[in-house]
């Protein structure tokens, strides 16, 4: 049973990670849009130090 | 005639007419309750839960009174009132209609989150999108790996998983998790959650210094480094991730909306609206929740034999966490070369923003002129997230699997 529950956390982990990079992509392409549509560069690089 | 003398005394009478199991646990708990009041009155512990939370423990243990010829009570909330005899306890316990109305549905969780929504900074989480959530994933350890281990201890699938709730290191989404989850178990698990997010910003210091060596800690992140992030910016995104996250867990749409309306109405500049969800709301629903959780917590709550397992599983939850919010912190390190404070890590725990400020006070202790509260408020926000996210998967899923 507590393997089980092991595996079910291990998937609940992943799919967090997923949809946490979903989220994250979210953000980026809300970035990118807005700093277009502003007529502006991105001046900063998100995430450049990853 | 004898004259009944002590019975004008009912806290004390009530003392001798009970086992004295239960006349031990009010004692106790009326000491825990001054010494909890002492420790936030020194800043050891969170103020704003623990005061008002101290004098509702003292009280409810204290002010105990027969209520028919055989039968102790109080008069402050009966959490399991049977739905008969609601109004009458409506009507007579002081603290019932706030839980009744409050509580049991969430409310107050809603309310508080909207309340941190509209004091939330989003720039570092929409600057660094990636390294945030990535870091507030790792600090979910402790929600991951306790699911197991309270399923190992002997809990029920749904014990496990609102106890497990209480590594992501957010009141209300344990509130509300709980409250779905194991209904039962709601009042025993709100309060360990509570007082040890409480004991976080005493007990996390002693974490970070035994895993991060002085000089890591010491790291300075320029504050005026920080990316600039538009309004507009934070208020689409408060919009777009609302809608895609409520689609995704409906059954968390509540958390997500109240966050993110508090998050667009800041950034919507709308300062009547601000003020009045950033004070009164926030301020009012801290006090009455510690207020309530400190009621709620008698002598027969703390004599259920699962209480002692809850506090253990919650202490191993945020352990977990707050080991893997700096692993995470560390691993951002080595990719940055050393430029990046592994302490940010730790705020990814979330628990808005005490983490944040337990990072920033570390880093200060090392080198008086790291400034990295700015930073640390990214994966702060990010842990929110993270949290709504594993609440959801849990409620909805946890059912599904076959054991």
């Amino acid at each position: 049973m507590v393997v089980k529950f092991i595996e079910f956390a291990l998937v609940t982990y992943a799919f967090t990670l997923l949809i946490a990079l979903l989220v994250a992509g979210i953000i980026r392409v809300i970035y990118i849009a807005v700093r277009k549509r502003a007529g502006g560069g991105t001046e900063t690089e998100p995430d450049k130090e990853l | 005639m004898s004259f009944p003398f002590w019975e004008f005394f009912q806290g004390i009478y009530t003392l001798f007419q009970t086992e004295a199991a239960i006349a031990g646990a009010r004692i106790f708990l009326i000491v825990l309750g001054f010494f909890l009041i002492y420790l936030a009155y020194k800043r050891v512990l969170e103020p704003l839960v623990m005061i008002p939370m101290g004098f509702g423990m003292i009280a409810v243990n204290a002010g105990v009174l027969m209520i028919e010829a055989t039968r102790t009570g109080t008069l402050f909330v009966e959490p399991l009132a049977p739905p008969e005899k609601l109004m009458y306890f409506l009507q007579v316990d002081f603290l019932q209609p706030i839980y009744t109305f409050t509580f049991s549905n969430g409310l107050i969780a809603c309310l508080i989150f909207m309340g941190v929504g509209a004091i939330t900074d989003l720039d570092y989480l929409l600057a660094k999108p990636v390294m945030s959530l990535l870091l507030a994933v790792c600090a979910e350890l402790g929600t991951i790996a306790t699911l197991p281990i309270a399923i190992a201890c002997g809990l029920l699938p749904e014990e496990a998983a609102a106890i497990a709730i209480v590594g992501g290191a957010d009141g209300p989404m344990v509130l509300y998790g709980s409250i779905i989850l194991a209904e039962h178990l709601f009042v025993p698990i709100a309060v360990v959650a509570y007082i040890y997010l409480s004991i976080i910003y005493a007990g996390y210091p002693y974490l970070i210094k035994l895993m991060i060596p002085k000089r890591l800690r010491g790291i300075e992140m320029d504050p005026f480094a920080m990316p600039k992030v538009s309004a507009t910016e934070k208020f689409a995104f408060s919009v777009a991730a609302c809608g895609i996250l409520c689609l995704l867990f409906p059954v968390a749409a509540p958390l997500f909306v109240s966050f993110f309306v508090g998050v667009a109405i800041k950034e919507a500049n709308i300062l009547r609206f601000v003020e009045f969800l950033s004070q009164p709301l926030l301020y009012g629903a801290t006090f009455f929740l510690g207020l309530t959780l400190g009621a709620l917590l008698s002598a027969e709550v703390i004599l259920n034999t699962k209480v002692l397992i809850l506090m253990l599983l919650g202490m191993v939850a945020l352990l977990l966490s707050g080991i893997g919010g700096l692993a995470g912190g560390l691993i951002c390190y080595r990719l940055s070369n050393g430029k990046f404070n592994p302490l940010v890590g730790i705020a990814a725990v979330s628990c808005i923003p005490t983490t944040a400020k337990v990072a920033q006070k570390c880093a200060a202790e090392a080198n008086s002129r790291a400034m990295i509260l700015p930073y640390a408020m990214g994966p702060c926000v990010a842990g929110v997230i993270t949290s709504a996210i594993i609440t959801g998967i849990y409620v909805s899923a946890i059912g599904f699997v076959k054991w």
